[in-house]
């Protein structure tokens, strides 16, 4: 009987949080079972039971998320550890799930039947704290149809494999850049005028660590769900190596991506572009309105799923901006749209298009990290040099270049805050070891997913011999090695860590 | 099979004029099918033939004789009425 | 390589750093080996000292414990003759310890010991009730027996135990004479300040620290706040001691005059320093402990500033040699050795030992001009918010 066991392990793993959160995720739960029932059954009224549920899904995320209702009950009911989390864990990821299910059974898919099995599929305990979001025809099936017969020690053993390799770069390589980024963003909030090198340094340390941090735990979900049998959806796919935004948002934070896809942009712009058809003035640009309408609602929304202060609505229409810019250079350019993998383009042309994509996106999670928008202009306006472009002053020197003559609004400086504790040796190798992973090597799909077909060149088959994973991950020596030295992740965990997906 | 009536909405839409759609073809390797146009070909395709393509249904097609495979039944469930 | 022999495969290395670990002992926890050149030089416990020393007293069950800041911690030596009589003795000296914390750590070590004895050296800013308790002070782990899950972490690979084994190795390997942190919790100055070779400058730095106001930094004399509190926090320790029958001796530790004197009169605190002192008496007296006193203007403290000391190695920490006198006054005051500095402290001759302290300062301001003059341009240069002259700073150690 495999899914009471593992409803009761999620159960126990949810209780462990708060016993006040536990009940608010039972309540959620038992409130969307007998809401996609009627979606499902009724005829005349389904569009009103579907605006019903999601309300009451979008009303929640809103009372518990953006109020302090929660503090509120916290000292209502005697609990005044400062440490507990101030929202219930993973209240978007499953309110976010139940809203799928529920536009899914109005569009006719077959419902559960059976509460046991809904309760399993929205509380499972991988994914429930921080995704991915899953669905219910295709997790929901999974479960269902667990044995016990299922577990074997490959699914296991390569389970726990990506699970060390998540661990191991949330809790070593996410780690040692946020250190570099809390220090850049300190000295920014505390309106310290830091220059160039030194905003771009904690811009994208900042980059690297949201990325590790995030991917980091989908793997460790991934990996847990792999060792019970379950396959969750990747989350990530080598962000970074999108060669233009749309690119970007097929490969960051894909089950939301994905959510967001099916269930907002499409039936906006499908909603859109049917009405503009209608409508003299507007039809011949139908399909672009229905694009535009559909991508600025989307992402403004996706910006406000993180949360609700100013700051993340403008990083969603930083976006919008991004991808309306995409779309129009396409347009220009003639040609009937640029393919993400095309082979047709230079290396020179893809890396530089990387690159740009990179520095787009980097600006954009400036307004993630920071709280308010003035201290995210501050960053922006230290990152283009408005305190100063870095310069050393051996070659100020060389070069006769006059530093520090703050008389030009955009001038040269040597001047180095003494705002890193590490040296810039260290910080460097550190930043350069990173880059290097997200821009070069597999990503933890590629090497331990056997049934993604990943295209390899002649050189990279040799490295993926050496590596047994041409036919998909192996266990070997190699492998030995270095999941053995990865175990020190599996300790280095125990401390309390920064988890920045763990509030959403 | 994918019907000519199929090909020529497709090619409509995306303004191409000499592309050949193979039978094997998928939605990524016809040249300016992506996000921006993927929704008003859709469109297009339930205008012309008088169905509903629901988006659940749609996302779980592989290629262009799917997407062929699918008209067909809304065509015949719209008939069978 | 079959799955089978994959996992037993990683289960086996696990094991192996496990033991690794333990070998190396960064933080001299076990000792199994002690290799120079490999492990002598533990540097795990630079950064955790209130960490190592709330695990290491369970580990070595001490009958004697030396309480204080780094000046017992690093200037009393456990192996001093006169206190084999009590052994095992171990120094729970912590760097900069506040009364506060001082009170939890005894209730530790009685809880995870077998404490009969307490040495503690008193300083004047460890009541500086700005800083209750220093950052790094575990709640969860002082004051509560330390079961096994406590003693297996240093021994599991994380990285920040990687890390320590990483510098272990390094310095071992680079200052092999290097022995900083021993068995019984001894600190000896000679590997503290290894390579000492600019005295006068580290006096300088010392005494910089201790007189700035810098808000950021850890507070002493040039933010000072004297509370009630601090003295019932006291008393709280010595009421612990009399519960638990533990005997008591206290000692207000022989900072140099310059920082422990002039440093105190500078910042305005000579008043709040004799009320300390009258405060403490009165409570020990109070509740039986015996008291004396090192600080104040004697032929030790007051040592002229030069290149080498004998009795200093910074204007704070005095060196072993006068760590072992203290001692052997405290335990055998019979012995009436003219080199004995200190005073027995009680209610009756506190007033004239302050008075005493008093005649001796302007004895001292009067034929030690030049070291005055260096203490008041360096408070000067404090209060005009400049920072310390860079030269200061540079080579006090020897490469």
């Amino acid at each position: 009987m495999l899914v009471p066991t593992l409803l009761a392990a999620s159960v126990f793993f949810y209780l462990y949080s708060s016993i006040l959160f536990a009940a608010i995720l039972a309540s959620s739960i038992l409130i969307n079972f007998s809401i996609g029932k009627r979606i499902n059954l009724s005829i005349k009224y389904k569009y009103h039971w579907l605006l019903a549920g999601l309300f009451i899904n979008v009303g929640y995320i809103c009372l518990f998320k953006y109020t302090d209702v929660i503090s509120g009950l916290f000292s209502f009911i005697g609990n005044h550890n400062i440490n507990s989390y101030s929202l219930p864990l993973g209240i978007s990821f499953y309110s976010f799930t139940q809203m799928g299910y529920l536009f899914d059974q109005f569009e006719g898919e077959k419902p559960e039947k059976k509460l046991i099995n809904y309760s399993l599929f929205v509380s499972f305990f991988p994914s429930v704290s921080s995704g991915p979001i899953i669905q219910n025809d295709d997790v929901g099936k999974q479960l269902r149809q667990l044995t016990f017969k299922q577990f074997n020690i490959e699914k296991i053993t390569r389970g726990f494999c990506l699970l060390l390799i998540g661990l191991f770069k949330k809790v070593i390589l996410a780690d040692s850049v946020a250190n570099i980024a809390n220090e850049v963003y300190r000295a920014v909030n505390a309106k310290v005028n830091i220059n160039s090198l030194e905003a771009w340094i904690g811009a994208v340390s900042y980059s690297l660590q949201l990325y590790f941090d995030f991917s980091g735990y989908s793997d460790i979900a991934i990996g847990l769900a792999w060792m019970i049998g379950i396959n969750l959806p990747w989350n990530f796919n080598s962000p970074y190596k999108a060669v233009n935004i749309v690119d970007f948002w097929r490969r960051w934070h894909i089950s939301l991506s994905n959510w967001l896809n099916n269930y907002v942009f499409e039936p906006i712009n499908y909603g859109y572009t049917k009405k503009a058809k209608s409508i003299p003035f507007l039809s011949k640009t139908s399909g672009l309105g229905g694009y535009l309408l559909g991508t600025f609602v989307t992402m403004f929304l996706c910006g406000l799923w993180h949360g609700a202060t100013l700051n993340f609505i403008l990083w969603g229409l930083f976006h919008v901006v991004l991808i309306f810019a995409n779309r129009f250079w396409n347009m220009f350019k003639a040609r009937p749209g640029l393919k993400s993998d095309s082979k047709n383009q230079s290396s020179a042309a893809i890396w530089s298009s990387r690159l740009l994509t990179f520095v787009s996106v980097t600006f954009a999670w400036v307004l993630f990290r920071t709280t308010n928008l003035g201290s995210a202009i501050n960053m922006w306006k230290a990152m283009i040099g408005g305190n100063g472009f870095y310069i050393s002053e051996a070659f100020a020197k060389r070069f006769g270049i006059v530093i520090n003559n703050p008389g030009f609004k955009f001038h040269f400086t040597s001047l180095s805050h003494p705002i890193f504790t590490e040296s810039m040796f260290a910080i460097a190798v550190n930043l350069f070891l990173l880059l290097l992973v997200v821009f070069l090597l597999p990503n933890s799909r590629e090497i331990m997913c056997n049934q993604c077909k990943v295209p390899r060149s002649l050189f990279v088959k040799k490295i993926a011999k050496f590596f047994t994973v041409e036919n998909g991950w192996r266990p070997s020596y190699v492998w030995l090695l270095i999941m053995s030295v990865m175990t020190i992740s599996l300790v280095t965990w125990n401390k309390v860590a920064e988890f920045l997906y763990f509030n959403f | 099979m994918i019907s000519e009536r199929l090909k020529s909405i497709i090619i409509k839409e995306l303004g191409l004029e000499d592309f050949v759609i193979e039978q094997d073809a998928k939605a990524n390797q016809i040249p300016g099918w992506d996000s921006l146009n993927h929704i008003s070909i859709i469109v297009a395709i339930e205008e012309s033939y008088g169905i509903r393509l629901p988006g659940r249904e749609v996302r779980k097609l592989e290629n262009i004789a799917q997407l062929q495979e699918l008209i067909n039944e809304k065509l015949s469930a719209k008939n069978d009425i | 390589m079959k799955y089978k022999a994959f996992l037993i495969g990683l289960a086996f290395n696990f094991l192996l750093a496990i033991f690794a670990c333990y070998l190396l002992d960064p933080y001299g926890f076990y000792r199994k080996i002690e290799i120079k050149r490999l492990n002598q030089q533990k540097e795990g416990v630079r950064n955790v000292i209130r960490y190592v020393k709330a695990i290491e007293v369970g580990l070595r069950k001490p009958q004697t414990i030396l309480m204080g800041s780094s000046r017992v911690h690093d200037g009393i030596n456990p192996q001093n003759s006169v206190l084999q009589k009590y052994a095992p003795v171990y120094n729970y000296g912590i760097d900069m310890l506040r009364i506060n914390e001082a009170k939890y750590y005894l209730k530790h070590a009685i809880i995870n010991g077998n404490i009969k004895r307490v040495i503690f050296g008193l300083d004047f800013f460890m009541f500086n009730s700005l800083e209750k308790f220093n950052p790094a002070f575990d709640s969860t782990l002082v004051g509560r027996k330390l079961n096994f899950i406590d003693m297996l972490k240093p021994c599991l690979p994380s990285k920040y135990v990687v890390a320590d084994i990483y510098n272990t190795i390094n310095i071992s390997r680079t200052q092999p004479e290097r022995m900083e942190f021993l068995a019984n919790g001894y600190r000896p100055g000679s590997s503290v300040f290894y390579h000492l070779q600019d005295y006068k400058k580290l006096h300088y730095y010392t005494n910089w620290i201790f007189l700035s106001n810098d808000k950021q930094a850890t507070p002493y004399y040039g933010r000072y706040v004297q509370n009630e509190q601090t003295f019932k926090c006291f008393e709280d320790f010595l009421d612990i001691c009399r519960r638990n029958n533990i005997e008591c001796i206290l000692f207000i530790t022989p900072a140099h005059a310059l920082l422990d004197g002039e440093g105190i009169h500078l910042t305005g605190l000579w008043d709040k320093m004799e009320d300390f002192k009258r405060n403490v008496t009165k409570i020990a007296c109070e509740k039986n402990a015996v008291i004396w006193d090192f600080s104040g203007y004697n032929y030790v403290t007051t040592e002229s500033l030069k290149n080498p000391m004998k009795y200093y190695w910074d204007s704070s920490h005095y060196k072993e040699s006068i760590g072992n006198l203290m001692m052997e006054q405290m335990m055998m005051p019979q012995l009436n050795n003219s080199a004995y500095f200190g005073t027995r402290l009680t209610e009756k001759n506190i007033e004239q030992h302050l008075k005493e302290i008093r005649t001796d300062r302007e004895k001292y301001l009067k034929s030690n001009q030049v070291d005055v003059t260096w203490i008041n341009q360096l408070y000067n240069r404090i209060k005009e918010n400049k920072g310390i002259p860079k030269e200061q700073t540079e080579n006090i150690f020897a490469k």
